[in-house]
């Protein structure tokens, strides 16, 4: 193209630059605008907007709801009444000029004649102040001048005083007149307002929730920088850190801007993001536990809680379906750059743990709470440190004198495969799992199984056993029935010919604290079982099962029936022969770890089959950490072969290892892959034996996998600044210790504890029904365990420490015993300390209890004659036992002996029982005997039918009928 | 079909295949500039070179993930600006090249040519619409691409790859092949140096004002094998070819964390006295190291004397003594780098000197 | 030509050329490049303003809630939210208001002296009554009253973005008093 030369003036062809110059300016000035709206046009804003028409439908419902509700017949015919009034006043509108007029100089007046009066009164002030400081220095007399002005100052003060009054008094005058005028309109307007109070809030409501120029000038581009009603609505933590590695910084939520709805109940029905949260009382009200002004969402949410937009906010669906509509319609992607994305809607309860780590029983997170004990329960602490577990004793039995217990054919057995035995266990599975079941280890894993046990047998020490007498086996069903084993024990519910279901979720129940009994008879011997069930801290020290204060009969019949209960299998179990150079080749194998390969064949050839196996055994107990979950001999101070648990939430996941499974990365799906199959993740790789995966395999149902997740996911190292923790009152802490005791010693197997538990009822209702002694099972009930609510106000502590440990006997009529609990005297102090804590009454000495307080003689008689068998009064005796005396009802109404009141109970407890005995343990068949506490409405006429004074009576009587 | 080119591209992107053939392709440019530059087809074959091989990449999924990342976008852009500005400027000089032959002036200083414009308007126009054109761009840019952000830096969690900004990749490259403190300190160094000295080291009066490869062959040469093969390639393969590990990928292939490659690398003593001699490693470092240490020397000391009898011969005459031991030096420096690159990828060599004891390994 | 082409460089329109020529010469580029340009230049800096005005604060909330009506006496001054809030929340036979602890001279917080019944700033001793007029001291006009009104759940709830002066007659306005008679 030719070149456009244009010498002296311009070179460039000017036209064609100012061409492009208007283009390119264009473009730049689009750009600038695109910029422009690019910040303006906020995601936020639109949902904000989008909540204002919601908000307006709301309080449009609201307030049609409101006007139906009002009467608007009352209120016409007020509104009527109030323009008449003022037609009336219209008509005196002179008057009332003339009067407010009035009003107003009088006023001005009044307000100069106050301005005075302050103004004398500041005078009066600084003149004291002068003739105090005069008369300190110089005495009376020097200070005779500042007492003459202190004076004429004071006489100001009191004109303008008076002034002030009259001019009040003056003007009250005119205002009385003024307001006799007017009176009645103003008594109709002020009804009416009170009746359309509301009315008039929800239109002011929807009146500031119009679109209208004002709404659009506000919130327009560069507008909204000075006051807009479109904002982002955010709160500042700053007891809740953001962990930012080098420092922290207090948490910024900023949620609230899009979730517009959550704190109010109003919303329930419509979809995210206004819809109401849950569970308003718990969380995010003003006036729940957790309120969003103290506690923001992302503590408990996780995702980023400082981002404005759905994608940065890092939102996690929560299926797949989710996930699809997410993507295609919100533009949401994985954000791999955030470490804490948002937990699902199903883990959300792992974050409770990082405030609630001591927290025993969680009853508002039945999933975490759940998953937690299937953590203790299944001993994962006996491989992984878990800082919530670290104090608790080993899960398995000890097994130093496992050869008194039982015989190696049958040790053999159960380590091969624990369920074939019993279902229930929590022993996992070691042998024949997915790395370790082809041809070569099935042969491996009888030498390693046959190893183990010869290990164990060699190294039992010895047990001095009571020889079992003969039984009766009837008796003994009737006693494991009745007496109180099924409250921690399982027996024929499942019998060994029917099939376990492994889709049932284990460990939700309570009579899973100790081992379940079915097949117990393949187990163990007689002596052993004999001497167990008379004395179980004989066998072990540290057991936790009690002692049920068996005689010698008793113990004999329920041996022989639980001896009668052998396993099909397991009953002639048998060792199989293992292949001797096998055994060597493993042998070897573990002596080349620790010496070099001449030394090892040496060492192996100077080995007997016995040493071999010894040897073996005690390298592969040490390999797969049993001494993690058991006391074995010679591992005293082994610890533990996992990695840590404590902090596994918070594991990178780029630290975690997938092998060669194709699995999304994230901890959740890890977690549940491991817990399915621990071993998989060796799927595919070459490893020698050594180098294999040691988790062994607990069988456990998706359910179960789930809870187990939502607890590991919920260990962080997030740690809580003790303000946004629950506060640690001594209260608290006793409750809290109280409640791991009972944990620990399965209470809630038999008892109702704090609302939840008591699992030996039904069995024993059922039993009850069995046996003819009630009709239905409702009735059975009552001869289950008491319900242990309000334990605390009820018992004195120093009987409740007795009856601790030695139980004696409070209700006669049932089978069920309390056994005597191997409680340290810690224990014993936490315990008795926890149920007073519950009730928040004095611990442990009152006042009130017999050994300090004495009631007067005359109400005591009162007292025997109001609760006397005969008519006219109560007839206490009817139900309750007398000594020995039985009552005459059936034995489902009984109640317990009176005598024992004056040790057992607190006075108060007594009065509040006899007032409303419902309330204090619901379902009692103890009548209500006073409705109302009125004077007058008793039925004593002594007492002058007072039920205040009756009430005292009885108490005065129960109280003294021990003595 | 596509996997076979795949596999293909992968093989011929590593590194000392891509290396030779970068220095190969910067000597064919210039050995056979005349087809290049005028031949249309050539010339824009090679200019469209870089972006036909981003467009067609783009289609893997391995390489979109990490083409699409925001800081890698520039890169991108930087390779397409260097080739058409290496081959613009080689069509300039070619076109000197033929009229200096023909005795006629460059075209910058052909008067029949002259390209004057005034300052006002026309050259303050034109600048002010590239400013209102860079700004659109930026601010489109910033609009469509945001800028990355991590996570909070996490001290106990190192992120794999950890990469230099890219202006610094060149030097993470060679930290594989040299010690520390020479690919950290001593060689930018000398890069700052050697620049700071290439108008007191070139004695080239040529090429002043215009572009012209002729008349300045061996500068241009020089120059461009610094910058093209060792900056411009090293910065490319740092950004698109490394990943977790510093581990080589090729351009198709999957970032796996988990690929393993031995790096089974040995020094020159231990060659020497433990595979060769079969004793042990002398404890005192200048037994020890004696034979690096000589080799050292006569690359060092020994080679430019020998270079400046024959080959840099021209060159010591033109420069004088001083000059010379400059230019030698840092020439030596330069060809250090691919020589031990060479050498570490056929013999696994670590180091021709490692003393340890003094940090100071070479 | 050089005529032709001198013309066109004066910029006139010459009757010469093809229509685009005529359109190139015609069409006012220039005015629309630099009334373009002036607008993107206006732009920026309109959007460099509105830059300077921060779309959130860490400061303690504008809007809170300080409870039920019912946790107040009347004739009570509350000084329980001054270091939270700032503000003093008065209850009187009426209702309540709630005043911002900023005094009208020079923006010290005075102190509420319940025994003299005044509210009194430490720094030049402005003196202000329990309704928040000033009496003493250089203080020019009364004390401000912040938006007052129950909130939804019963709560009394103060919005000191929303600022009441009384002498703009802002004490009349329904939002800076919160009527309540127990």
């Amino acid at each position: 193209m030719a070149k456009k030369k244009r010498k002296g003036v311009f070179a460039h062809d000017i036209d064609r630059l100012n061409m492009w110059f208007a283009i390119i300016a264009i473009a730049a000035f689009t750009s600038v605008l695109w910029m422009i709206w690019d910040d303006y046009a906020r995601p936020w804003k639109a949902y904000q907007r989008q909540f204002q028409v919601v908000q307006n439908e709301v309080t449009q419902q609201q307030l049609a709801d409101e006007q139906a509700r009002v009467d608007q017949q009352a209120l016409s015919q007020l509104r009527q009444q109030r323009d008449a009034a003022e037609q009336t006043l219209s008509g005196q509108s002179e008057q009332i000029g003339g009067l407010e007029d009035e009003i107003a100089a009088k006023q001005t007046r009044l307000d100069l004649a106050d301005q005075n009066f302050r103004f004398s009164r500041s005078v009066f002030d600084t003149r004291r102040w002068e003739f105090e400081e005069a008369r300190k220095h110089h005495g009376e007399e020097g200070a005779a001048a500042e007492r003459e002005a202190l004076d004429l100052a004071d006489a100001e003060v009191e004109q303008y005083r008076l002034e002030l009054e009259a001019l009040t008094l003056e003007r009250d005058a005119l205002q009385t007149q003024l307001s006799a005028l007017t009176d009645a309109r103003d008594a109709a307007t002020s009804e009416i307002t009170g009746m359309t109070r509301e009315i008039d809030r929800l239109q002011d409501r929807l009146d500031g929730l119009r679109f209208d120029w004002v709404y659009y000038l506000r919130n327009g581009p560069f507008m909204d920088g000075l006051n807009p009603s479109e904002r982002i609505n955010q709160v500042v933590l700053d007891d809740i850190r953001m962990d930012l590695n080098f420092t922290d910084a207090p948490q910024v939520d900023r949620c609230q801007s899009c979730h517009l709805g959550m704190a109010s109940a109003d919303y329930e029905n419509y979809d995210q993001p206004f819809t109401s949260h849950p569970r308003l009382d718990l969380f995010v009200a003003d006036t729940s536990i957790h309120p969003a002004g103290d506690f923001g969402c992302s503590v408990c949410h996780g995702g980023k809680g400082h981002a404005t937009t759905f994608y940065s906010s890092v939102h996690t669906p929560d299926n797949e379906s989710e996930e699809e509509r997410w993507t295609h319609d919100l533009g949401w992607g994985e954000i791999h750059l955030w470490e804490w994305p948002m937990r699902t809607s199903g883990d959300i309860e792992a974050s409770c743990v990082k405030c609630h780590m001591e927290d025993p029983w969680l009853p508002e997170s039945p999933k975490l709470e759940y998953g937690l004990e299937l953590v203790e329960n299944l001993g994962c602490s006996g491989c992984h440190q878990i800082d919530r577990f670290d104090d608790d004793r080993k899960r398995g039995p000890d097994l130093t004198r496992i050869g008194a217990k039982t015989g190696a054919d049958w040790a053999y057995n159960w380590v091969m495969d624990p369920k074939s035995f019993r279902p229930e266990t929590s022993m996992p599975q070691f042998f024949n799992l997915a790395n370790t079941s082809d041809a070569y280890w099935t042969g491996r894993n009888q030498v390693e199984a046959e190893a183990i046990v010869s290990y164990l047998f060699a190294s039992s020490s010895d047990v001095e056993l009571d020889s079992a007498p003969n039984g009766d086996i009837a008796r003994g069903e009737n006693l494991v029935e009745s007496v109180g084993c099924l409250g921690c024990h399982m027996v024929g519910d499942y019998s060994p010919a029917t099939e376990y279901d492994p889709n049932t979720a284990r460990f939700s129940g309570y009579r899973h604290h100790g081992p379940d009994l079915d097949g117990v008879g393949s187990k163990v011997s007689a002596d052993w079982l004999y001497t167990w069930v008379k004395d179980p801290q004989h066998y072990w020290a540290e057991t936790v099962m009690p002692d049920l204060r068996l005689t010698d009969g008793e113990a004999a019949d329920i041996t022989a029936y639980l001896m009668s209960l052998t396993h099909d299998t397991f009953a002639a179990a048998t060792m199989p022969t293992v292949d001797a150079s096998l055994r060597s080749d493993v042998a070897l194998e573990y002596l080349q770890q620790q010496m070099p390969t001449q030394a090892a064949a040496d060492q192996l050839a100077a080995m007997d089959e016995d040493a071999t196996k010894l040897y073996l055994g005690e390298r592969l107990i040490a390999r797969y950490g049993c001494s993690g979950c058991h006391v074995v001999p010679g591992f005293e101070d082994a610890g533990r072969i996992g990695t840590s648990l404590s902090e596994w939430g918070s594991k990178a996941v780029a630290r975690l290892d997938f092998g060669l499974l194709d699995l999304p990365h994230d901890r959740r799906t890890f977690l549940e892959q491991k817990l399915r199959s621990p071993r998989s993740y060796d799927d595919g790789r070459e490893r020698n034996p050594q180098e294999l995966l040691r988790m062994p395999d607990f069988d456990l149902t998706a359910e179960e996998i789930d809870a187990i997740a939502v607890a590991i996911l919920g260990f962080t190292d997030q740690e809580m600044r003790p303000a946004a923790k629950p506060a640690e009152t001594p209260r608290r802490l006793a409750v809290l210790e109280g409640q791991a005791i009972a944990d620990k010693f399965n209470c809630r197997g038999c008892h109702l504890l704090e609302d939840n538990g008591g699992a030996i009822r039904t069995v024993i209702a059922d039993e009850m029904v069995e046996r003819g002694v009630v009709n239905n099972a409702t009735a059975g009930l009552a001869f289950g365990p008491p319900n242990l609510r309000s334990q605390g106000a009820r018992v004195q502590p120093a009987w409740l420490y007795d009856f601790f440990t030695e139980p004696s006997t409070v209700r006669p009529w049932l089978d069920v015993r309390m056994p005597t609990f191997p409680f340290t005297d810690h224990e014993l102090n936490a315990l008795t300390a926890y149920f007073a804590a519950l009730d928040e009454v004095p611990y442990p000495f009152e006042s009130s209890f017999t050994t300090a307080h004495s009631y007067p003689a005359d109400l005591v008689s009162e007292g025997r004659e109001l609760a006397a068998d005969q008519s006219g009064s109560l007839q206490c005796f009817s139900c309750h036992f007398r000594g020995t005396q039985e009552p005459r009802v059936p034995p489902s109404q009984w109640a317990p002996d009176l005598a024992l009141a004056a040790s057992r109970l607190r006075p108060e407890w007594i009065d509040g029982w006899i007032k409303d005995p419902q309330g204090l343990q619901p379902g009692t068949s103890m009548p209500q005997f006073y409705t109302s506490l009125e004077a007058g409405r008793g039925f004593w006429g002594p007492l002058n039918n007072d039920p205040q004074a009756e009430i005292d009576a009885l108490v005065a009587y129960i109280m003294s009928l021990g003595n | 079909m596509i996997d076979l080119l795949r596999g293909f591209m992968n093989w011929l992107f590593e590194p000392s295949i891509a290396l030779t053939l970068t220095i190969v392709a910067v000597w064919a440019l210039y050995r056979y500039r005349r087809v290049c530059t005028q031949n249309k087809i050539v010339g824009g074959l090679i200019v469209a070179s870089p972006l036909l091989f981003f467009f067609f990449s783009a289609f893997d999924p391995n390489f979109w993930i990490q083409f699409k990342r925001p800081d890698n976008i520039p890169i991108a852009g930087m390779m397409f600006l260097v080739v058409f500005f290496t081959w613009f400027a080689l069509k300039l000089a070619v076109d000197n090249d033929d009229r200096i032959r023909e005795g006629r002036p460059p075209k910058e200083a052909d008067p029949e040519e002259e390209e004057k414009v005034f300052v006002w308007p026309d050259l303050v126009y034109t600048e002010l619409l590239c400013l209102l054109l860079v700004s659109i761009l930026l601010v489109v840019w910033s609009i469509l691409i945001p800028a990355p952000l991590e996570e909070p830096a996490n001290p106990q969690l190192t992120p794999n790859p950890s990469k230099a900004p890219w202006y610094f990749l060149g030097l993470q490259e060679i930290l594989v092949y040299f010690d520390p403190w020479l690919a950290g300190v001593v060689i930018p160094t000398f890069i700052i140096i050697g620049l700071m000295a290439i108008p007191y080291i070139d004695t080239n009066e040529k090429g002043n004002g215009y572009y012209t490869y002729e008349e300045r062959k061996s500068e241009i040469f020089l120059f461009q094998f610094g910058f093209i093969v060792l900056w411009v390639f090293l910065v490319f393969e740092g950004t698109f070819l490394r990943g977790p590990n510093w581990n080589f990928y090729g351009p198709y292939e999957y970032w796996d964390p988990h690929k393993l490659v031995p790096l089974t690398n040995i020094n020159l003593s231990e060659v020497l006295w433990a595979r060769w001699l079969g004793i042990g490693l002398p404890s005192f470092w200048l037994v020890r190291e004696f034979v690096g240490i000589v080799l050292m020397l006569l690359y060092f000391v020994a080679l430019p004397v020998w270079l400046a009898r024959g080959f840099l011969r021209r060159y010591y005459d033109q420069m004088g003594l001083m000059r010379y031991v400059i230019f030698s030096h840092l020439l030596l420096w330069m060809v250090m780098i691919p020589i031990k690159m060479y050498l570490r990828w056929t013999i696994n060599l670590k180091y021709f000197v490692a003393i340890p004891e003094l940090l100071f390994n070479i | 030509m050089a005529e032709a082409k001198a013309q066109k460089a004066a910029g006139t329109a010459a009757g010469t050329g093809t229509n685009r020529r005529e359109f190139l010469a015609s069409f006012p580029f220039v005015t629309a490049a630099w009334v373009a340009m002036t607008g993107a230049l206006a732009g920026v800096g309109a959007a460099t303003l509105r830059f300077l005005y921060p779309n959130v604060l860490y400061e303690p909330p504008q809007q809170f809630k300080i409870g039920l009506p019912t946790d107040f006496q009347v004739g009570e001054v509350s000084t329980a939210f001054k270091d939270r809030f700032g503000v003093w929340v008065v209850r009187n036979d009426e209702g309540f208001y709630a005043l911002i602890t900023v005094c009208t001279h020079l923006g010290c917080t005075p102190n509420w002296l319940a025994t003299e019944n005044k509210f009194k700033c430490p720094c030049h001793g402005s003196g202000f009554y329990s309704s928040g007029i000033n009496f003493e001291g250089p203080a020019p006009r009364p004390l401000e009253r912040a938006a007052i009104a129950l909130a939804d759940d019963g709560q009394i709830q103060v919005d000191k973005s929303q600022k009441y002066l009384f002498e703009q007659g802002g004490w009349d306005d329904p939002s800076s008093f919160l009527p309540f008679t127990a």
